[in-house]
């Protein structure tokens, strides 16, 4: 018979356990491609997307999440391929003994079941991809209005790539139980026991306090470690990727909405002219409503707010800091370096330059705390500059080993910080010292920190005295609340991912359960036979399942949080909410992949003992 | 004399089994009598039906028609819940196969079965202790069934039958799969039994377990006559 008539005779003849094989495969392929394509449409462009709405800060932290969510998937989604390819072969072990022993050549047996394993391969990975599609099309238009963007581009390279990378992975893992099986001895390969990789310790004691069905769970558990082993590391990576999505999300979310408070200030009220005041409301609200700045001379004398005006408002009781600011629009030049290396001028930088808003600030009454690289400006510096983030990247590549020019003045970059005003097109200099380039007094803005408690009253104070001055002011939260609206909405589409992964990742699991409490049919028969009821069998298969599930989450929640925290989100904050996604996550998991065992073991505990036993 | 009370009746049972689209009848119209204590054996070629008749003895299989009644107990008017604890009090079973659970080793797979039947820790492990020596096998308590040979899986299976001490013993083929030395191992403690009271159904082809019967039914085609 050849290769391709044996393999193609036995799938057919073999229908249960070739589709379930399939579709667990072809889910497999369609997880982790529908998660490329989502992530794609969601996470890479992002970048894209928000390019013109968000800082670069934001951008980068953005992306990153994507890329590893995108990775990890893939992980993930090879290490289910391996499993169900191997759980497959593994089950062929006995046909593979028995041709063996029948004198069939090792050579043949190995192209018979390499064929199959090549025919499985390419057709689940063709269902996956018409499935992935499909959902990725359905999941981009049913959760349009949730979403960043409602259009949908399919990759086809990304998708290609995909395949190729997954089917390449899927043989050079899935071809190694066939290798396993062939090169043992046929007698070995027809031992049910050898099949089952039962791992012979010597027993500890024979009764415990833990209960029947726990002690049955966990003799399993323990004692058949090749399949527990496997099992929980694939459980692991995939719980892991739905972890960085969720909990992960949930912390960056909580996070980068604290950087943008941190930037911002809390309980702040600005106060100025009301064309500059109506200018820096614009700053906070580009991410929002891109429109058009007017030209202004920042300079003007009627933009300044008077001495007197700032001290009778910075005494108001109430008010924590007072940031009296001077700002203008001015365009900022990268600094060429030049280094000597053997009698010879090394040149970095092209004197790059971009327009930014450049802040004359006081050091000591900052109403902000930026999340910054580097430090923030202190009393003594002179000429030192703290730079916002896409300005920062936009005209420098070693943003602490460059100098930048401003007003004609050199500066050093003492930090660069995210910063949400002008989309980060930012930079900060002594307020003195700008006084100095411009040759001009005084301060256009004015920021007061109050008492969150006592705020309203802040407020009706500085209206008062505020009469007649011609000046206004505006109270910055609810413009920083919007901010962060945006940010998490953005934020909401990665969780929305990984749900759905885990999703996928459930029906994986279901037809794994499927599988193996297939595998324990016999067992679970005797078991039954020997006089415990139904439910009891529900209990054990709900027992093991629960087992693997735990050590599995054990494994894979902390690598989880630990990727986020630790690469990806730097000074995390971890807020009530954020501790509550993280708590609820292992139970939702852990439960969730439970219940996938509970449809194959209600089935087997109805199913008569003496096909059971006859297995 | 006293007269005995009738451990098993069956009236007019049959079964049949649809696979794919045809259906096959592994027994058809049998009528059983057997009485408490009695040693009985089931002979007949493979396919005849024996261990289908077993199975519905010991509530493990429902008959497509006739009645069953065991210990007094309709086994076609109870539900899976009641018939695992009849099996569990009552019924004691070596199957053809050893069927002994990979995961267990000797002394857990017998255990096992007292712990269904509630036993408490002490009583446990001395009973455990007890039937691994009266099948000879103390010093292969902690061996898992690959570790066993034929004979010693078959034994240990004995000891599982018997743990709770079930008034009725059904021994599917108990000598199939051994060689001749072992089957006499078997043979013996089959001897041991017909002498202890309980109500043994013996399926076989063996001719010196069929020697040891109280009373001898042949199955053919599904049919019984004794």
């Amino acid at each position: 018979m050849s290769t391709v008539g044996f393999a193609l005779k036995d799938f057919k003849r073999r229908k249960a356990q070739s589709t379930l094989t399939i579709v667990a495969l072809g889910s497999c392929v369609a997880a982790t491609v529908s998660t490329v394509l989502i992530a794609q449409n969601l996470g890479l462009s992002i970048p894209l997307i928000a390019a013109g709405r968000l800082g670069s800060g934001f951008v980068s932290v953005l992306s990153d999440f994507a890329a590893v969510l995108i990775f990890l998937s893939f992980l993930a989604g090879a290490a289910m391929a391996y499993f169900f390819v191997s759980a497959n072969m593994s089950e062929r072990t006995s046909d593979i003994g028995i041709m063996k022993g029948i004198g069939c050549l090792t050579d043949q047996v190995f192209g018979y079941f390499a064929t199959q394993l090549s025919l499985m391969v390419l057709m689940s990975c063709v269902i996956g991809t018409i499935i992935a599609v499909f959902l990725t099309y359905s999941f981009i238009q049913l959760n349009g209005t949730n979403l960043p963007t409602s259009h949908v581009f399919i990759d086809s390279s990304a998708v290609l790539i995909s395949l190729i990378a997954f089917a390449a992975a899927t043989h050079l893992l899935g071809i190694m139980p066939v290798v396993k099986a062939i090169q043992s001895r046929p007698s070995d390969a027809l031992s049910p026991y050898y099949l089952r990789g039962v791992s012979f310790r010597s027993a500890s004691s024979i009764t415990s306090k833990l209960g029947l069905s726990f002690r049955v769970a966990y003799r399993e558990f323990t004692r058949r470690k090749l399949a527990t082993l496997s099992t929980v590391i694939c459980l692991a990576v995939v719980i892991s990727i739905s972890t960085v999505g969720v909990a992960g999300t949930a912390i960056a979310n909580q996070t980068t909405q604290n950087y943008l408070r941190r930037a911002v200030g809390e309980n702040v009220v600005a106060i100025g002219h009301p064309t500059i005041l109506s200018q820096c409301l614009l700053f906070l609200n580009q991410s929002l409503q891109q429109e058009q700045r007017a030209k202004l001379n920042f300079l003007d004398s009627k933009f300044l707010i008077a001495d007197s005006t700032v001290s009778k408002l910075s005494n108001i009781t109430g008010v924590v800091k007072a940031d009296a600011r001077l700002f203008l629009e001015t365009t900022v030049i990268e600094q060429q370096l030049i280094f000597v290396v053997d009698s010879r001028y090394i040149t970095v930088g092209d004197r790059r330059s971009a327009d930014a808003f450049v802040f004359g600030v006081d050091s000591e009454h900052l109403v902000n705390n930026w999340l910054i690289a580097g430090r923030t400006l202190e009393k003594t510096d002179e000429y030192s500059i703290v730079l916002g983030d896409s300005l920062a990247s936009t005209i420098l590549s070693s943003p602490f080993e460059q100098k930048v020019s401003v007003l004609e003045r050199d500066f050093i970059v003492v930090g660069v910080a995210l910063d949400p005003l002008n989309l980060g097109y930012v930079a900060y200099l002594p307020l003195k010292t700008l006084c100095t380039a411009i040759n001009q007094n005084g301060t256009n803005i004015l920021l007061l920190k109050a008492d969150p408690e006592v705020l309203q009253q802040v407020l009706e104070e500085i209206q008062m005295i505020l009469e007649g001055t011609g000046l206004e002011f505006a109270e910055l939260n609810p413009y920083v609340e919007r901010h962060a609206g945006f940010l998490q909405s953005v934020w909401s589409s990665f969780t929305l991912l990984s749900i759905f992964f885990l999703a996928t990742a459930t029906l994986c699991l279901f037809t794994y359960m499927t599988q193996r409490t297939v595998e324990q049919e016999q067992e679970f028969g005797i078991i039954r036979a020997l006089g415990a009821k139904p439910g009891k069998i529900v209990k054990i298969v709900l027992i093991q399942t629960f087992l693997i599930a735990f050590a599995s989450g054990a494994v894979g929640i902390p690598i989880g949080l630990l990727i986020p925290l630790v690469f990806l989100i730097p000074e995390a904050t971890i807020s009530t909410i954020s501790l509550f996604t993280i708590a609820a996550w292992p139970i939702l998991t852990v439960c969730l992949l439970s219940l996938a065992s509970l449809y194959p073991a209600i089935k087997i505990a109805h199913k008569p003992i003496s096909t059971l036993v006859c297995h | 004399m006293d007269k005995k009370q009738p451990a098993i009746l069956a009236y007019d049972l049959s079964k049949e089994y649809q696979i794919g689209d045809s259906i096959v009848q592994a027994i058809s119209n049998v009528n059983l009598e057997i009485f408490e204590g009695e040693f009985i054996c089931i002979e007949g070629p493979s396919g005849a039906g024996k261990t289908t008749v077993l199975n519905i003895i010991g509530g493990l299989e429902r008959p497509t028609s006739g009645d069953i009644r065991v210990f007094g107990y309709d086994l076609n008017g109870y539900g899976e819940d009641f018939l695992a604890v009849f099996r569990c009090v009552h019924v004691g079973f070596v199957f053809q196969s050893y069927n002994l659970i990979s995961t267990l080793t000797a002394a857990e797979n017998i255990a096992f079965a007292l712990e269904l039947a509630g036993f408490s820790d002490e009583r446990l492990i001395e009973r455990t202790r007890k039937l691994l020596a009266d099948v000879g096998l103390s010093h292969r308590a902690n061996h898992f069934p690959s570790q066993l040979s034929g004979g010693e899986q078959q034994r240990v299976a004995f000891a599982r039958a018997l743990a709770n001490d079930p008034p009725l013993l059904l021994v599917d083929e108990p000598t199939a799969n051994l060689d001749e030395k072992t089957a006499v191992e078997i043979v013996r403690i089959l001897e041991k039994l017909r002498h202890g009271g309980k109500t043994v159904v013996v399926a076989t082809h063996d001719k010196e377990i069929i020697r040891l019967g109280d009373r001898v039914f042949h199955l053919r085609d599904g049919r019984l006559a004794e």
